[in-house]
């Protein structure tokens, strides 16, 4: 069976924590997110011929007292930005996390997950922004904490690219 | 043997090549194999065969002994041969034959190693035992695993072997089987809390968290190049343990580089480093102290030295209460102890006893002995105490009413108005009292006091008259009274007593006169007196005249105490008394 550590980032408050919480098995608390800046999950990704284990490090979210630890992305094989869409803002924090781990642990796969797809009426990002990344190589998804829509393929498709890089 | 055969094969190439050149023609090819095989000495062909038969021939020559002792020593020395250049393949083709064995064997001797000590306990009472009860029964674990964790000097719980790149765990061994389900989130937050520190505390390049410690767990841990080896223990964690671990980490990179190489999130190839990481579990424990078994030796000393002091402040008690007992029996008249002492666990004491003595055994009871405790042994006789002797000789010879016996210096004193007869019996019976030497009479003896009463008592007359005086003769009867009593007297004592009876006048008249007149009243009272009844008595009578007066009075009154008849007692064997001279 296949290992991969997998990071979190994303700014404060875009529902990282809850987006996962119910998908993965954790033994540590959330109270970790807040003292030692992240916490591990573990989550079980079968993908019909092999079966992958993603061990999630959910780093705490970026505002503007704490910067994100980068040295927790380090061995990391992919990681998901989370954005809210419902903030633009929070999208402009996923581009300097992303390339600040770029920076850090390379061109690894990652995810951008656009969060509270539950509140598209309210949704401050612009379709044709998102579009523009896609045809940049960046793989987008929408996905709602409050549904769990999105989450589970979000998962095997970054364990896919994982796989396949 | 593939190999030897494959090398003269290229042998024979070789052969052949330096040989090469136009092929020789047909004909020669028998003689050039027998040149051949003379020059080298052996036939290919031949090994070929062998080669395909080996197999079959060995299946069908199993069981023959021939065959096991031709291939013993090659076999060995093939073992040796690849040990010696390479331990790694026969280690791994032996790990999963030994590894569960010794697995299985050392739970089983921990087990059973558990079970013995936590028998021992058990039944050992030491202060530490019930507070290592009281800690099992507050924390709700079994006794013996207390036990175990308290004569645990430090014992290696857990071992993760961690990818030190991505924080994946490779490996991890725990002691306890059931334990750690969740080791890879442990393994990577355990990474992350080392970069938390390192970042934290902004470590120089290199350096790294490698212990933690909560409670009476902590973890060491090492960091190597590819890999780092995180061991938990409880207990105190000596250097010997990082040591082990270092030593483990060295081996795992050591064995494993292509392994951390080809690292792309596979842990399964590492399942290879169980045995190096099994090697990192130790139990050490404590070394016995003898301070438990001196606490146990103060323990049952103290014991046994309560258990002896009471038994010794018994033994004393009893002691001293026998002792109070034999020292009463001793002052206790009319007991005479002979012999005393401790036979078959009883007190036993012999002796004397008079029967007016008290009862020994209300004595035993006085001195706080438990009834039953004494034998006794007495035998009666009689003691010579004043108040025994005493006591004996008011019981023999029964004095009446106010009159006392005394006795001191072997004389029995009798006091107060007892009648002769009682007196007399009485002398005779108290010698036969042992003790007694002889009764005294402390008051006036009876015969002396009848003769007192007798010779004051005067029979009156009339003048010149030899007839008593009217109401006189009730005087009269009063002396015979005296007299029968005196009688009386005498006679228990076998004596007798003269009684001469004393006529006088008074000084009237001529002399001649009064003494016959005198004569007459001396008679007459004599007659009046006599009887045969005072067998111990001689009576007797006299007249004197006028001339031994009473009185020389010359009044009426005196003359008239003057015309008397008085009696005069002599006891036999005594002087005659002074009243009877006057």
């Amino acid at each position: 069976m296949i290992q991969k550590k997998i990071c979190m980032l994303g700014a404060f408050a875009v529902g990282k924590t809850s987006l996962v919480s119910r998908f993965v098995h954790s033994i540590f608390s959330d109270r970790y997110l807040t003292t030692v800046g992240v916490k591990i999950d573990k989550k079980g990704v079968d993908l019909g011929h092999e079966r992958v284990e993603l061990i999630v490090w959910d780093i705490y979210g970026e505002d503007d007292f704490q910067k994100v630890r980068l040295s927790y992305l380090r061995g990391a094989s992919g990681y998901f930005l989370v954005a809210d869409g419902t903030r633009r803002e929070t999208l402009d924090t996923a581009f300097t996390l992303q390339e600040s781990a770029q920076l850090t642990i390379g061109h690894v796969p990652f995810l951008l997950l656009v969060n509270k797809a539950d509140l598209a009426g309210e949704w401050k990002i612009d379709e044709k922004v998102l579009a523009r990344l896609a045809a940049r190589g960046w793989r987008v998804a929408r996905t709602s904490a409050k549904t769990g829509a999105g989450v589970e393929d979000a998962f095997a498709a970054l364990a896919r690219a994982m796989l396949a890089a | 043997m593939g190999e030897a055969v494959a090398e003269r094969e290229d042998g024979r190439t070789a052969h052949r090549g330096a040989r090469s050149g136009p092929d020789p023609p047909e004909g020669d090819a028998d003689s050039f194999e027998e040149l051949r095989s003379l020059i080298i000495g052996d036939n290919p062909v031949k090994a070929r065969d062998v080669s395909r038969v080996l197999p079959e021939a060995i299946v069908l020559r199993a069981g023959d002994p021939n065959l096991t002792k031709a291939l013993t020593s090659s076999v060995e020395e093939a073992i040796t041969s690849s040990v010696r250049r390479n331990p790694r393949p026969l280690a791994d083709a032996l790990f999963p034959v030994i590894g569960p064995a010794i697995r299985k064997a050392i739970v089983q001797a921990l087990a059973s190693m558990t079970e013995t000590l936590s028998r021992t306990i058990e039944h050992s009472v030491s202060w530490r035992a019930l507070r290592w009860r009281w800690t099992a029964w507050r924390t709700g674990r079994p006794f013996a695993e207390i036990v175990l964790l308290q004569a645990l000097e430090y014992r290696v719980e857990q071992v993760y072997l961690i990818h030190r790149e991505t924080g994946l765990l490779l490996h991890h061994v725990p002691h306890d089987p059931q334990a750690g389900p969740d080791a890879d989130q442990v393994s990577a937050m355990l990474t992350a809390i080392r970069d938390f520190v390192s970042d934290s505390f902004h470590a120089g390049a290199g350096d790294s968290l490698d212990a933690l410690r909560v409670g009476e767990l902590s973890v060491i841990v090492e960091q190597g190049p590819h890999a780092v080896l995180a061991a938990v223990v409880r207990g105190g964690t000596p250097l010997s343990v990082r040591a082990v671990i270092q030593d483990a980490l060295e081996s795992i990179h050591l064995h494993m580089a292509g392994e951390f190489e080809s690292f792309r999130g596979d842990a399964a190839p590492f399942d290879r480093t169980r045995p190096i990481l099994e090697d990192c579990l130790v139990t050490q424990f404590r070394p016995s102290r003898l301070r438990p078994s001196y606490r146990g030796w103060i323990f049952a000393g103290t014991m046994i030295l309560v258990a002896a002091g009471i038994w010794a402040f018994f033994v004393v008690r009893e002691r001293q209460r026998w002792n109070a007992y034999l020292e009463s029996l001793r002052a206790e008249p009319g007991l005479v102890v002979l012999a005393s002492g401790r036979r078959d666990g009883r007190y036993f004491v012999a002796g004397l006893r008079d029967r007016l003595a008290r009862d020994p055994v209300s004595i035993a009871a006085a001195s706080g002995l438990p009834p039953g405790s004494v034998d006794g042994r007495w035998e009666p006789y009689e003691g010579l105490h004043p108040a025994f002797v005493a006591s004996r000789a008011r019981d023999l010879l029964r004095p009446p009413p106010g009159v006392t016996l005394e006795y001191r210096d072997e004389v029995l004193t009798a006091s107060g108005p007892a009648p002769e007869r009682w007196i007399v019996e009485s002398e005779r019976l108290a010698p036969a009292i042992s003790g007694v030497r002889r009764l005294e009479f402390a008051g006036i003896p009876a015969a002396e006091r009848l003769r007192a009463q007798i010779e004051s008592t005067a029979v009156l007359f009339p003048t010149g008259r030899s007839r008593i005086a009217p109401g006189h003769e009730d005087v009269v009867r009063q002396l015979e009274e005296l007299l029968r009593e005196l009688n009386e007297t005498v006679r228990l004592r076998q004596r007798r007593a003269r009684i001469e009876i004393v006529g006088h006048t008074d000084a009237d008249g001529s002399d001649a006169a009064n003494l016959a007149l005198s004569q007459a009243r001396a008679d007459v009272v004599l007659t009046m007196l006599q009887s045969p009844l005072f067998d111990a008595l001689d009576l007797t009578a006299r007249g004197v005249g006028s001339s031994e007066p009473l009185t020389s009075g010359a009044f009426e009154a005196d003359k008239a105490r003057n015309r008397r008849v008085a009696l005069r007692v002599s006891l036999a064997g005594e002087p005659p008394s002074a009243a009877g001279r006057q």
